[in-house]
């Protein structure tokens, strides 16, 4: 372990940051949220430059991937639209990922338009608090995202890996990345599982995996030694080249912070930084493409 | 492409070998393309021993080697290492029996073969010797009884450390960089009498002293004093002055050493491959060899400490 209060090697270049959220609950409608009193009511341009202007050294956040955070599905167009005037206002946003009805006749018409907007990269489909089998009404609509060159974020919980290994094999020309790596709860148990499971699903080489979400699923106080065996995990299985960071702020900040996200990440993938993060969003969610 | 028998195996490795670490990227980004590219043309070229590690590019280099020699697997020989994963010591090593196991499924899988030829426990000098007779080479004889690696074997820098492990006999082959070459050619007198006796095979690695004989100079990183520096500005000099090229000069050097059978130089594309290619061709004349080993001085300046001991 990296000793304590030893400083970690931060990356030199702009960091872009693979998956944050705004929102704003006076503006859109999101059901969770108003059971999460822990988390705020609003979060925007103005509070992620205040959550990130004091990193440490010279560190900065050049580039951001802002997800969709499950408002009310019939308000997702808004939803973007409202992300993309955060960008007016200063936020360094890079791509979209946003909600598509991916099971409904009509998603062609929302991804033709989301391709012709350029600023969308992705679609995520929260599948977290689905019942078993619902990934098999998406798979249609997954596997014609790489007809639009558009990915898919995978948010699904532990039990549901094999899930996603399903719905990955049906869907082989699509472009996955894994939100949080899997959300294995920190500490359990049931580490072989998940372990296991992350193998299996980093054998397909069209799934990527992002360093993100951790500190929300570790116990309260936790510490790099907690998170460590499972960010080297997914960095041994996926690979240098497949892992990207994430902050996943705010929802980072109910159990730490964006900086303590960050020097945990940094500190525990100490080479090849400009990869982990930054070029492998870029490359993944082809950011640098119109 | 000369090839010359691995003693103690039944190998006969390219007098060149493939170092892979740059595919992972260690000196700088190279394009998945490339990658295959560079690999698909060293065949061409003869070069049929490749060298990896998991912690060259964090995996990324066994991935691209693997995915590279996919379909050309029977036209290789592959040698990968276990128990350095990443820089830093104690977190980055793990020489433990179970580790090292688990280790060895893991490169299989990245580099798509069911068994690779040469395993070797990576830069030993960080851990204890009883770890690694007690724990890592057992792992390593079980997974040769298991058909996943036919020949074992320690790399590492001091000699010393390397020279402890070939005097058990217990394994075949050892890797020794930054000791056979313009330098530092101290393998010659200390290692491969010791590698003979042991009947263990003997490769080198680096033969441009990671960087330091390179004309660009080297690289922030590199540990050497100020005595191997002066030596090797010397060198670079010298070679300038006269056109000749010193990285060739130093391959051709290292590759003319009695007693290892492959010299491994990293390649990360098509003009590094050429210039070793040529390089092994062409041997530079004796008396510009004999002018650079006079300038770089008797011993060429001490070896840096490395490890844990």
């Amino acid at each position: 372990m990296t000793a304590e209060g030893c400083r970690p090697e931060l990356p030199a270049l702009p960091i872009v940051d693979a998956h944050i959220h705004f929102w704003d609950m006076a503006r859109l409608s999101y059901p969770w949220l108003s059971d999460a009193p822990s988390l705020p009511a609003r979060a925007d341009a103005m509070l992620f430059d205040q959550a990130t202007n004091r990193l440490p050294g010279d560190v900065m956040v050049g580039g951001l991937v802002v997800v969709q955070a499950e408002c009310d599905p019939d308000q997702a167009d808004s939803e973007v639209f409202w992300i993309l005037t955060q960008r007016a206002l200063g936020a360094p946003i890079a791509g979209v990922v946003a909600f598509a009805p991916l099971e409904d006749a009509g998603a062609t018409d929302v991804l033709d338009r989301y391709a012709g907007l350029g600023i969308v990269k992705g679609i995520r489909r929260n599948i977290q608090d689905e019942a078993p089998g619902f990934w098999r009404r998406l798979t249609p609509g997954v596997r014609s995202l790489a007809d639009y060159g558009l990915s898919f974020d995978l948010c699904v919980r532990e039990h549901q890996l094999s899930e996603a290994i399903e719905l990955v094999d049906a869907a082989p020309d699509t472009r996955f990345v894994l939100d949080h790596l899997g959300k294995p709860s920190v500490g359990s148990p049931h580490w072989a599982d998940w372990a296991g499971t992350i193998t299996d699903l980093a054998s397909r080489p069209n799934v990527h995996c992002k360093l993100s979400g951790l500190g929300t699923e570790a116990p309260p106080n936790w510490t790099l030694a907690d998170v460590a065996p499972y960010i080297r995990h997914a960095v041994e299985e996926f690979g240098i080249h497949r892992v990207m960071f994430g902050s996943d702020w705010p929802v980072c900040a109910a159990a730490g912070s964006y900086r303590g996200w960050l020097e945990t990440v940094a500190s525990l993938v100490t080479s090849h930084q400009d990869r982990v993060f930054a070029h492998n969003a870029t490359a993944f969610y082809r950011l640098d493409q119109g | 492409m000369l090839y010359r028998r691995l003693s103690g195996t039944d190998l006969d490795l390219s007098v060149v070998g493939f170092g892979a670490a740059p595919l992972g990227e260690e000196y700088g980004p190279v394009d998945e393309r490339e990658s295959t590219d560079v690999v698909r043309a060293a065949l061409d070229e003869g070069i049929n021993y490749f060298d990896t590690s998991p912690y060259y590019g964090r995996t990324l280099s066994e991935s691209r080697l693997g995915l590279a020699l996919s379909g050309f697997r029977d036209q290789a020989i592959i040698s990968t290492k276990a128990g350095r994963y990443d820089r830093h010591y104690p977190e980055g090593f793990d020489f433990s029996y179970r580790r090292i196991v688990r280790s060895i499924d893991q490169s299989l899988r990245r580099l798509r073969t069911d068994h690779v030829d040469i395993v070797f426990l990576h830069d030993i000098e960080f851990s204890p010797a009883s770890m690694i007779l007690d724990e890592g080479l057992p792992a390593l004889v079980d997974a040769r009884e298991a058909g996943k690696v036919r020949f074992l074997g320690v790399s590492g820098y001091p000699l010393d450390v390397l020279i402890e492990i070939v005097e058990t006999g217990s394994i075949d082959v050892v890797l020794s960089y930054c000791h056979g070459d313009l330098l530092n050619s101290s393998v010659t007198d200390c290692l491969v009498p010791v590698a003979r006796d042991n009947q263990c095979g003997v490769i080198t690695a680096s033969p441009l002293h990671m960087g330091l004989l390179s004309p660009s100079g080297p690289p922030s990183w590199h540990p050497a004093g100020p005595e191997l520096r002066r030596a090797a500005r010397a060198l670079i000099d010298y070679c300038k002055k006269k056109g000749v090229s010193l990285p060739a000069a130093a391959l051709s050097y290292a590759l003319g050493l009695d007693g290892p059978a492959s010299v491994l130089i990293g390649i990360g594309n098509a003009r590094e491959l050429s210039e070793c290619v040529s390089a092994a061709r062409q041997p530079v004349e004796d008396r510009t060899m004999a002018t650079l080993v006079t300038l770089r001085g008797r011993f060429g300046g001490e070896p840096w400490p490395s490890g844990i001991r």
